[in-house]
């Protein structure tokens, strides 16, 4: 009787460490696309940080007993769903700001970062890392100009890959909606950088 | 540029950056998964407290209804004793009768031996 309780209790351990393990790599795989989601959505490090950290935690606490195959729209909808909330919030935080005569911070901080003065210590070809560099802030400032529901349509079906009825799950609307935000942010994103990238 | 080209492009830029994001950055985030992390163990001794309540609940529940049934026998035992009072004290006889019952037995019995 005792051993069975034992057993019983080692299969729930052994369960849950490969529960655990199975989260782990799943979190490893998505983190970076998650935070550079988050991060060009919203236009800041910190906050794209904890908006991920969120994000995480969610899908910990409320589905982690779901299938494996469906962690991830799971976890862009959680994602997504931060990201709402911080604009609702921060529209909310503007107008305040903006009622009470207050400047957004950062608006007088218009200096360069001297971190961003060093030189790069890792040695590239200058002229290929400024190509990149201009690349990716070009495809950044495009997709930051999309409304948010465009830009998470883009950056779901486009660079993470996930199918229309799964971004459908992510942004918690129809399949139809999902069809013409992307279709729609595609077609302004090749407009605005068909002169960057001809 | 067609349009797979153009997505094509999209995707190895964003990544790209993604591959190359900074120290801090990539410690931030190890340290957030982490965080998350320690949730499922938490969440696992919750779904053992999940299991052990309702069993518990269900045990009570059999040892309540056990004591129920055991203590349910000795009152029907009690009540027959008690229907008897009942009857006495509703009967139209005189308590008095009852009072003195040796007496009236006794009488009886020598009212028997006369005869």
């Amino acid at each position: 009787m005792q051993h069975d309780y034992i057993v019983g209790e080692t299969g729930i351990k052994e369960s849950t460490l490969d529960k655990t393990r199975a989260l782990d790599q799943f979190l490893a795989g998505v983190e970076r696309k998650a935070f550079r989601i988050a991060e060009i959505a919203i236009g800041n490090r910190e906050e794209a940080l904890d908006i991920v950290q969120d994000s995480m935690l969610g899908l910990v606490q409320k589905y982690a007993d779901r299938p494996s195959e469906e962690w991830t729209p799971l976890f862009y909808r959680i994602l997504q769903s931060r990201i709402r909330d911080w604009y609702r919030k921060n529209k909310v935080r503007s107008r305040w700001m903006g009622w009470l005569g207050f400047r957004k911070q950062g608006e007088d901080q218009d200096l360069e970062d001297p971190v961003e003065q060093f030189a790069d210590p890792v040695s590239r070809e200058p002229m290929q890392t400024l190509a990149n560099e201009n690349s990716i802030r070009t495809l950044e400032g495009a997709i930051q100009q999309l409304p948010i529901r465009q830009q998470q349509a883009f950056m779901l079906r486009a660079w993470e890959g996930l199918s229309v009825a799964d971004t459908a799950i992510a942004m918690s609307c129809s399949q139809g909606s999902v069809k013409t935000h992307y279709s729609r942010a595609l077609n302004t994103l090749r407009t605005e950088l068909e002169d960057h990238w001809p | 540029m067609n349009e797979n080209d153009f997505l094509d492009q999209v995707k190895k830029t964003l990544d790209r950056q993604a591959e190359t994001l900074d120290g801090e950055t990539l410690s931030r985030l190890n340290q957030a998964r982490q965080s998350a992390l320690q949730q499922t163990a938490r969440n696992s001794g919750h779904s053992l407290t999940r299991t052990w309540i309702p069993m518990g609940g269900v045990a009570a529940a059999i040892l309540l209804s056990s004591i129920f049934l055991f203590r349910a026998e000795e009152m029907a035992v009690v009540s027959d004793s008690t229907v008897d009072e009942i009857d006495i004290i509703a009967s139209s006889d005189s308590l008095d009768l009852y009072e003195q019952l040796d007496f009236y037995m006794w009488l009886l019995e020598e009212d028997t031996d006369a005869v």
